[in-house]
């Protein structure tokens, strides 16, 4: 019994551009894919963090959902559907957190189905030098599964001091006019052997409590941050390197799309089977990281 | 399955006042119409020049966890809920997250931990999801809280009105503060949340924008004030007649044996007081001609625009907490808080009061 993903898509085509639009390409092919209708939809999150001219308000969520044209109207042309629509950030694992609270929401019976949207742009919609990450679109149809298979367990963790290691931020007092094209990237030298430390301390927890120390896992879909991380996260955790599953080298760093375009990744490659067991594991920013346990 | 509620509450109102006509009268140019007439804000809290959106949000948070049975090393959810994000001071931060910054600061070690966004409807989205997060079995208890130093608009609105008709004039109503509650499910029958349902109508999501202004450091609110309010009266009465109809048995449950008023008190999103208060006729007129709840009266109003403004994703819990301060509210009131933010975010929370201190 858990959250189940029924579908995916992604998006890698004209980037970068309006991270509302790359959104509204990407969660249209996934519940194209999924065939389910879009005023089926009750749950719509964004976990994408960086996105055009800085907007702060509404939630990038309902421009998505204006965009899709999901149940614009449900008060006057009310038909027996309606959608919420919000955004949830917590870096790069952020979807994690997102997959919880929809898993929570389809338990109560609040929900039927979530869809979980994400990636991330540079606020000016161009080519940055600095700006560490790759704009790819991910959307996850979720849906609630009684047949033993989704996601089972799940484990939050972040270090009891904020790291000062990775932050990102637009000042008001120095942005000038500029404020809707600045991002501000500090990162620090250690940060991705920080990042690894705590994530293989967590991880490793993990694993020891709900997978049998890593026997019961076939796979391996974490944040890349670079492109060993995977791999020396695998070999931390004294799992083969053959586990893991490695889109850096594809798309860079894709951030809050990571795991799902990972994911999707792996699932057309044919490299999931039924019964597989996954382990996702999202560290990013905070020190933070989530894990969680999903079975095909 | 057990209901959640309201365990404790916390609040930070910065101690600067700005009076709408100090406001004005910094403005080279001047709105057509009477601000204060046409919204009721006499005053609004400001930031001082060392505060910020964390340091409202986690004095909200000390505050409530004064009031409350819970040490924070005992929380287990933290989620941050402001439309403004500043830290620093003056630092719009986009990671880390707020929640964890606040966590650590707490000493809530083991709390899950997020940030949410969905403008004004941010501290009820945060409630919407930790009462799901409760009744799902996931955690038992949880923090939601926002600290929002959103007079940064009024700031921009005050330097670049130059148009007597402007989409920034809605920035002159909104004030700073920070406000904090603590969930647990409830011990009793007689109290917490009885309906809780949310909503986007998404058609109306472009009618008002945050973001950094073009023209000054700093960031400004888009706002196409008339048409919001537009939609909204045709939407808000038919959304709400539709909730107290479908769930007439549990808000009859508690109907008040005095009053015989089936709800004590709304709370609606603090925009103007004018149009909270034709708001409420507006929904009770509409839920006259539903033969099933026709005989429902209307409840009072609660609204403390006229000292905070439009304090945005605080709003609802300023009020619930100065009506609280006020000894309005007492135990066992029934209360109806109904979201209305950009988005376009529409809800109603409906809830019987316990025991809550400030």
């Amino acid at each position: 019994m858990g959250t189940f993903i029924r579908k995916t898509a992604i998006y890698t085509e004209k980037n970068p551009f309006s991270s509302v639009e790359c959104s509204r390409k990407t969660a249209e092919l996934c519940i194209a894919v999924a065939g389910i209708e879009k005023k089926d939809i009750d749950l719509i999150i964004n976990t994408g963090i960086y996105r055009e001219q800085n907007i702060a308000e509404p939630a990038m969520a309902t421009l998505i959902q204006k965009s899709m044209g999901v149940n614009l109207d449900p008060i006057l042309n009310f038909e027996g559907n309606s959608t919420f629509s919000f955004d949830l950030n917590n870096g790069a694992g952020g979807v994690l957190y997102a997959i919880q609270v929809a898993d929570a929401m389809l338990r109560t019976g609040k929900i039927k189905n979530a869809l979980i949207v994400s990636n991330d742009v540079h606020p000016s919609t161009k080519a940055v030098p600095h700006f560490p990450f790759s704009q790819v679109g991910s959307a996850m149809f979720l849906e609630h599964s009684n047949n033993g298979d989704g996601f089972s367990k799940f484990i939050f963790k972040s270090s009891n001091f904020t790291s000062k290691d990775f932050y990102t931020y637009v000042s008001m007092l120095d942005s000038g006019d500029q404020g809707r094209n600045i991002m501000n990237v500090k990162m620090s030298k250690e940060y991705i052997d920080h990042l690894l430390e705590f994530t293989v301390q967590t991880a490793g927890e993990f694993i020891v409590k709900y997978a049998d120390n890593g026997s019961a896992v076939q796979h391996i879909i974490c944040t890349m941050p670079n492109h060993t991380f995977g791999l020396d996260l695998a070999r931390r955790l004294k799992q083969p390197d053959r586990h893991v599953i490695n889109t850096n080298g594809d798309y860079g760093d894709p951030h809050t799309s990571s795991l799902p375009v990972t994911y999707h990744i792996a699932h057309d490659k044919g490299l999931l089977k039924k019964g597989d067991k996954i382990l996702f594991i999202g560290a990013g920013a905070g020190l933070t990281c989530a894990c969680g346990l999903y079975c095909v | 399955m057990s209901k959640s509620r309201f365990e404790s509450i916390g609040c930070y109102m910065p101690e600067k006042i700005v009076t709408s006509k100090e406001l004005l009268d910094k403005m080279k140019t001047k709105p057509l119409f009477d601000l204060e007439d046409i919204t009721g804000i006499k005053n609004r809290r400001y930031r001082s020049e060392t505060e910020d959106s964390y340091q409202l949000g986690l004095a909200a948070a000390k505050d409530c966890l004064s009031h409350s049975g819970y040490k924070a090393s005992e929380i287990e959810a933290v989620i941050w809920t402001s439309i403004t994000s500043f830290k620093n001071v003056s630092e719009f931060q986009f990671e880390p997250s707020m929640s964890l910054h606040i966590k650590n600061e707490l000493g809530a070690n083991k709390a899950l931990n997020f940030d949410i966004s969905n403008a004004c409807a941010g501290m009820l989205t945060g409630v919407y999801i930790l009462d799901n997060l409760m009744r799902a079995g996931i955690v038992k208890n949880g923090l939601v809280l926002s600290g929002e130093c959103i007079t940064h608009v009024a700031d921009t609105a005050v330097k670049e009105i130059t148009e007597p008709i402007d989409d920034q004039f809605a920035s002159l109503t909104v004030g700073d503060s920070g406000t904090a509650v603590m969930m647990d499910q409830s011990t009793n029958e007689e109290e917490g949340f009885e309906i809780i349902e949310f909503l986007t109508f998404a058609e109306c999501a472009e009618l008002c924008f945050g973001m950094p202004s073009t023209q000054n450091p700093g960031i400004a609110m888009y706002a196409k004030a008339v048409d919001l309010h537009a939609e909204s009266v045709k939407r808000v009465p038919p959304f709400l007649s539709r909730i107290l109809e479908k769930y007439e048995h549990l808000i009859c449950k508690y109907k008040n044996t005095n009053t015989k008023k089936p709800i004590d008190y709304v709370i609606p999103h603090q925009t103007a007081l004018k149009v909270m208060i034709a708001g409420v006729k507006d929904v009770f007129n509409h839920v006259k001609k539903i033969d099933r709840i026709k005989d429902f009266e209307l409840p009072e109003l609660l609204a403390y625009i006229q000292e905070f403004g439009n304090t945005s994703s605080t709003s609802h819990f300023v009020v619930l907490y100065h009506a609280l301060k006020d000894k309005i509210l007492k135990p066992g009131n029934t209360v109806l808080m109904v979201p209305h933010a950009s988005g376009i975010s529409i809800g109603a929370f409906f809830f019987r009061l316990g025991k809550l201190k400030v």
